[in-house]
């Protein structure tokens, strides 16, 4: 009964992994990305000076004068202010009768506009994390059920794993399906509780869409109002009439830094500026708590006094506020973030081992056909979208500032590039793809420094060594490719399957 | 500073149960384990690496601490992995050198507290 059991955990490990394993992958991979996306979008604009850090209350005066000048109506100003990670101003605002958001990055140093070249930046990888670029209803139900999945295979996997404390340190390189085997083992069991706790968040924090019934339940159809109360979200009244200015900035400064001390304010939203009624709410920043969901003061915005402010309360809140947080990490300093990326890329080289496994498995037994295929589709996640992602970078370097819509095209790039790979790896022959990609993706990731420097103004930066590390890491995977004694092994077999076929 | 005191330990702890392992330790050695070692050297590993982890929520009692401590335990477990796959007999020098490392960390820590 028990070996039973176990092995119908070992088959829904297998399948639900493979099924999912390429779209696992590639959410995975995307998701450790998105650790560094505000350090993506700054690469990525290349027009922010990375000059020393300007304090917030210079920031926000000037954040405010340059709205004050350019959107006196509004209905609500709101203003993101430079961090650490993103040193530039982010001000938006939305004209009376508007929906949408005007939106426009300050230098903090200068208060002039930055201009920079239209790229989505980091945050293509983030909503390509959870929504895969579909219409995002869709994308988001598929990643879900991918999730799930991905959550299944980890408890049967671990249920399947005989040995866990015995395998814990143990991976013999060189050794074909052996050597697979043993990458996927430790890299799954000694991030264990990463990858438990990463799936487990990446579902809660769409939860209101997976199990909405409980909302439903309380709120009935208002699904906002449940939103409103999660976010302590008040929607801006209508502007009034009468005219008044609006609290000088020092006064918000001051109130920010009675409550939470010197420097924390990571964005104001101002609602009706310049109206008797205008209200100004601040919002903390959350590096220096797990929760994501912030602290917030709501100040009158004539006279600047201090109306209220709220705090994560309520045991539901708060447990949803953790959890969501603990996926998005805005609370990692330097050295977390560091580890919290590597595990993520630990998580996809343990999907890649996985999908690898089921096909070195199955070497030999099966030829051509599907099997081809799942070997063809396995290179072009494995390589082909790292190689995509190089291609963005290279994208943001290569495409013309000026080009209508170029954000788009940047986006096509990744996707050219990605199908280029898959259509490559299903006609050529397997030992080639392999190390066609391997040498593609060294040479484009090595290439992304070189490009920086001669087209942006300062290449020294923490991008550009992530690029030349994983260089280096590629070309190791194509000298172990290339001098690989079980990959000329399974290359003549392999030439035999051909030949017979 | 803070992050060397645990983080070192909890390298030597492992360190430590993965020689305890009798396939590691032939890897490593070149010979067969012995009954009290072994026992000793798995005891001094999850005591190292408790401690470590005890260590880590002392220095700092919040939330972070937590996920700093496991990622930081898949971290150093890769690397483990990775020389003992390519480098086994670098293992022991960097395992005693990580809890030379700890110690000295652990002292200085304790020197700048008082």
């Amino acid at each position: 009964m028990k070996e039973g059991f176990r092995q119908s955990m070992a088959w829904l490990h297998t399948w639900s992994g493979l099924i999912v394993g390429w779209l696992l992958l590639a959410i995975f991979l995307t998701g450790a990305a998105s650790y560094y996306r505000s350090e993506i979008t700054g690469w990525m604009h290349p027009e922010i000076p990375s000059g020393a850090p300007v304090s917030q209350s210079q920031a926000l005066k000037q954040a405010m004068d340059w709205l004050h000048d350019r959107a006196p109506v509004a209905n609500s100003w709101l203003i993101d202010l430079p961090t650490e990670r993103l040193p530039v101003t982010q001000v938006m605002w939305q004209a009376a009768g508007e929906r949408r958001y005007n939106s426009e990055l300050l230098n903090p140093a200068s208060q002039q506009p930055v201009a920079p070249r239209k790229t989505f930046g980091g945050d293509f990888f983030y909503g390509f994390h959870f929504q895969l670029s579909l219409p995002p209803i869709i994308g988001r139900w598929i990643v879900g059920v991918a999730s799930m999945l991905m959550f299944i295979a980890i408890i049967s996997g671990v249920i399947t794993h005989r040995r866990i404390f015995k395998d814990f340190f143990t991976f013999r390189p060189g050794k074909g399906q052996r050597s697979w085997l043993d990458a996927h083992n430790t890299l799954s069991v000694l991030a264990l509780p990463f990858h438990v706790l990463i799936t487990y968040t990446g579902l809660v924090t769409l939860m209101f869409m997976y199990v909405p019934w409980g909302i439903d339940l309380v709120y009935g159809n208002d699904r906002g109002a449940y939103f409103r109360d999660l976010r302590d979200f008040t929607p801006p009244a209508a502007p009034a009439t009468e005219k008044a200015d609006l609290a000088p900035y020092a006064r918000l400064i001051e109130q920010a830094r009675q409550q939470w001390g010197e420097g924390h304010i990571a964005r104001v939203a101002i609602g009706s500026p310049g109206a008797t009624n205008a209200r100004i709410e601040l919002i903390r920043d959350t590096q220096d708590q797990v929760s994501s969901l912030p602290q917030r003061l709501v100040l009158n915005g004539v006279s600047g006094e201090l109306i209220e402010t709220s705090d994560a309360t309520g045991p539901a809140k708060a447990f949803y506020g953790v959890l969501y947080g603990l996926h998005l990490a805005h609370f990692a300093e330097p050295l977390l973030r560091l580890l919290l990326f590597i595990s993520g890329l630990g998580g996809t080289i343990m999907i890649a081992t996985g999908l690898q496994l089921w096909v070195v498995k199955r070497k030999g037994n099966a030829t051509g056909g599907l099997y081809r295929r799942i070997e063809g589709l396995n290179v072009a996640v494995i390589l082909g979208l790292p190689l995509a992602m190089a291609g963005f970078f290279w994208g943001n370097r290569l495409v013309p500032g000026g080009l209508p819509g170029r954000e788009i095209v940047e986006v096509q790039v990744f996707f050219a590039v990605w199908l280029m790979t898959i259509l490559h790896a299903q006609v050529r022959s397997i030992r080639k793809v392999w190390r066609e990609q391997a040498l593609l993706c060294a040479l484009a990731f090595a290439g992304v420094p070189l490009l920086d420097l001669i087209t942006g103004p300062d290449a020294v930066n923490g991008l550009n060594l992530f690029c030349v590390l994983f260089a280096g890491a590629f070309a190791f995977v194509l000298w172990r490719l290339c001098r690989s004694p079980s990959g000329r092994r399974s290359t003549r077999a392999t030439r035999q399957i051909e030949s017979r076929s | 500073m803070i992050v060397l005191t645990w983080a070192a330990l909890l390298y030597a702890a492992l360190t430590s149960l993965c020689l305890s392992l009798n396939r590691h330790h032939r890897e490593v050695f070149n010979g067969r384990i012995t009954r009290l070692n072994q026992r000793s050297l798995r005891w001094l590993g999850f005591i190292g690496i408790a401690a470590s982890l005890a260590c880590c929520l002392w220095l700092a009692p919040n939330g972070r601490s937590w996920v700093l401590w496991f990622c930081a335990l898949a971290g150093l477990g890769y690397g483990l992995n990775f020389a003992l796959a390519y480098v086994p007999r670098l293992i022991p020098a960097a395992g005693k050198l990580a809890l030379g490392l700890a110690l000295m960390a652990g002292v200085g820590c304790f020197l700048a507290r008082a």
